[in-house]
């Protein structure tokens, strides 16, 4: 009861989870999962496949009961409120539009719902329809619409309703990839223009760099970490966030010895790599996994005079030339490890399989885990 | 959903794409539909102009007199009126039966849609006479059902056999397995997302029901009520079996002339008779399930 009345000094967050939990049986599909998300924020729930995220989604619409825990919306409990009774709405990843019905009759199903009379709710919906521009398909079947035009449908179907909390659930993911950042950016305005609370599941780290105000990474049904997008790229709580968010090289190597700020690590490359960063109980002897972003690896010649004090520099034979689109992705094989790097297709750094080169990567760019994959 | 015409305009669609692979894949269903059933058919069409006779089960000939003679007669008519209002008994009984069950299977998990589905799957396995006699049983005034009627309400013998209520027992309990199955099949192809979107928007779950599960389980209570509809019509074994001289149906007049009077060209009139009632009630239901939205209105 105190707890309660503290944190009532000041404006209770639009939607708070407290240790929200859901098992199927035996299976933990979700454990001990918090946050608080404020009015107007855009949070992508960010996941593989099966990490619970939809599942976390479902219980903040009303459609799954958590096993433990509760959801708050604007400081009152609604953990067993149900769907219908809640000021959340959901766009699905089918968009589950209603077949037998008209475009319009879908975005104003839940305005009929909620008893609002015919001619108002025509209104409205041709209105928020206007918005996501599908109003002049308003009389169409939404069977006969393609998945970019039933996505908007879907979208103005729950924005209509102007609900405390938007949920969308992979709304993008069954549309191809130019669509998909179509619509992310639209998204984007629609969210500004509407100062509209979003909650956006999504397993495409792109989509949630590109939309999040904030990112959550969940994994084995916890949220593992969450912050600003800028904040979990560069200091990923673990290693499991550092993969998933972008590719990268993991080298493996060895503590050598520490000092309390830096940390020197004898690497599998066969050079030795001064981490800025405290030991935070690794002890020299131990194992740990260094993080090499593709990105951030800088090439130079074989013989070039290296003046990059701590910094790994090491040389190795490219191996292999992957064009990847827009990106050319070179492999170079140091001391039996393979280690890859990116540049845009224009920039030709005339490296094709045999040369040898010197790959060169500042010390202040590499996150550094222990044994058990938590960052040093 | 314009039955026939759809069918028909289906089949020339599938022609006209992959012309002689559809009618070759096509050609064993006609041949069949063709020899078991067309030919058949003509022939009875053909018994029923054929002149009555006294002595023997027809004379060759063309009349048409079966025909007059059936139509004008005030039994045949009352026959009629019996077996129609049977037959929309029962597709209102069956009806009511079986969206609940299928609803119910559909919604359920584990070993109770498994309990529920296999129930209705083995009194397919059983043939008709037996699951009628089973019900002869059950009826009688010494019977199960009888006797807890009679617990029950205190009723000194409560008459349920030979009665119109046991004929329509009877062919509710053969009609409303595949009934169960169509609308069930039906209802296992509806996207479950949906009625968690009408939840979401704000339907309770009857009305989510209503709005979301019903229309789009139009398609499965059409081919229900079409089969409840045609099955009560040509019921024969239910009005003979558990009925009384009253629970007189068509098929049982037909029996009547056909074995009892052998008064052939009767027999096949009153055949035809039915096919073509049967077949006009047909589109004209289509028709009307055609032309009316179920669930709510929007505007």
């Amino acid at each position: 009861m105190n707890e309660r009345t503290i944190e009532s000094a000041s404006a209770p967050s639009q939607l708070e989870c407290r240790n929200l939990g859901k098992a199927y049986g035996d299976i933990q599909a979700v454990e001990d999962f918090s946050l608080e998300i404020e009015e107007g924020e855009l949070f992508c729930l960010l996941g593989p496949s099966g990490c619970g995220k939809s599942t976390t989604l479902q219980m903040l619409a009303g459609l799954e009961q958590p096993t433990s825990g509760s959801v708050y919306m604007a400081g009152n409990d609604v953990t067993y409120t149900p769907a219908y009774d809640r000021d959340t709405s959901m766009v699905f990843q089918s968009w589950a539009l209603f077949p037998q019905m008209t475009v319009l009759e879908n975005a104003a199903f839940g305005l009929k719902m909620d008893g609002v009379d015919r001619e108002t709710r025509r209104e409205k919906s041709l209105e928020m329809l206007e918005m996501v521009e599908m109003a002049d398909y308003h009389d169409k079947s939404v069977t006969e619409l393609s998945g970019g035009q039933k996505q908007r449908v879907a979208l103005a179907r729950s924005l209509v309703l102007q609900p405390s909390v938007l949920l969308l659930d992979e709304p993008l993911s069954n549309l191809d990839k130019q669509l998909r950042e179509a619509m992310q950016i639209e998204l984007n305005a629609i969210h500004d223009e509407l100062d509209q609370t979003m909650v956006y599941v999504t397993h495409d780290q792109d989509e949630a760099f590109t939309l999040a105000d904030r990112i959550g990474i969940m994994n084995h049904g916890e949220l593992v970490q969450s912050g600003p997008p800028r904040e979990v790229y560069d200091e990923p709580a673990n290693r499991f966030v550092e993969e998933f968010l972008g590719d990268t090289n993991m080298v493996s190597g060895e503590l050598a010895r520490t000092n309390g700020t830096d940390c020197v690590v004898e690497t599998d490359l066969g050079s030795s790599v001064t981490v800025s960063k405290a030991a935070n109980g690794a002890a020299p002897g131990d194992t740990v996994a260094l993080s090499i972003r593709p990105e951030k690896i800088a090439v130079a010649e074989e013989n070039a005079a290296t003046d990059r004090d701590g910094d790994l520099s090491v040389v190795g034979e490219v191996v292999h030339r992957l064009y990847r689109g827009s990106m050319v992705r070179y492999f170079v094989e140091v001391n039996g490890e393979e280690i890859f790097f990116e540049r845009r297709i224009g920039e030709d750094l005339g490296l094709s399989p045999g040369t040898t080169v010197r790959i060169e990567y500042e010390k202040d760019e590499i996150n550094a885990f222990d044994g058990q994959g938590e960052l040093i | 959903m314009n039955g026939i015409a759809d069918i028909a305009h289906s089949i020339q669609a599938a022609i006209d794409q992959r012309g002689r692979t559809s009618l070759l894949l096509l050609a064993p269903i006609l041949l069949f539909k063709t020899i078991f059933f067309v030919i058949p058919f003509f022939i009875l069409v053909r018994m029923s102009l054929h002149e009555t006779d006294q002595s023997g089960a027809y004379n060759p000939g063309v009349t048409l007199d079966s025909y007059v003679d059936i139509l004008s007669s005030s039994f045949i008519h009352g026959i009629m009126a019996y077996t129609f209002r049977t037959a929309i008994v029962v597709t209102i009984v069956t009806l009511l039966v079986s969206i609940p069950y299928a609803h119910a299977a559909w919604r359920a998990d584990g070993m109770t849609k498994n309990v529920l589905l296999l129930t209705v799957v083995v009194s397919l396995l059983t043939t008709l006479v037996v699951k009628m006699y089973a019900w002869v049983v059950l009826l009688s005034p010494i019977g199960v059902v009888s006797q807890a009627v009679n617990r029950f309400t205190g009723a000194d013998q409560v008459q349920l056999l030979n009665n119109e209520f046991a004929v329509v027992v009877g062919i509710v309990y053969m009609v409303a397995p595949y009934a169960i199955l169509a609308i069930y099949s039906v209802l296992v192809s509806i996207d479950e997302d949906l009625i968690d979107a009408a939840l979401d928007l704000g339907a309770s779950r009857p009305r989510a029901f209503y709005e979301v599960v019903l229309p789009n389980a139009v398609p499965g209570i059409a081919v229900a009520t079409v089969l409840a509809f045609t099955w009560s019509i040509g019921a024969y074994a239910a009005p003979v079996l558990l009925g009384s001289s009253s629970e007189r149906t068509f098929a049982v007049q037909v029996e009547e002339y056909v074995i009892s009077q052998f008064n052939w060209p009767h027999g096949a009139a009153l055949s035809v008779i039915i096919v073509v009632i049967v077949f006009v009630s047909l589109l004209a239901f289509f028709a009307f399930i055609g032309r009316r939205d179920v669930g709510g209105e929007m505007f």
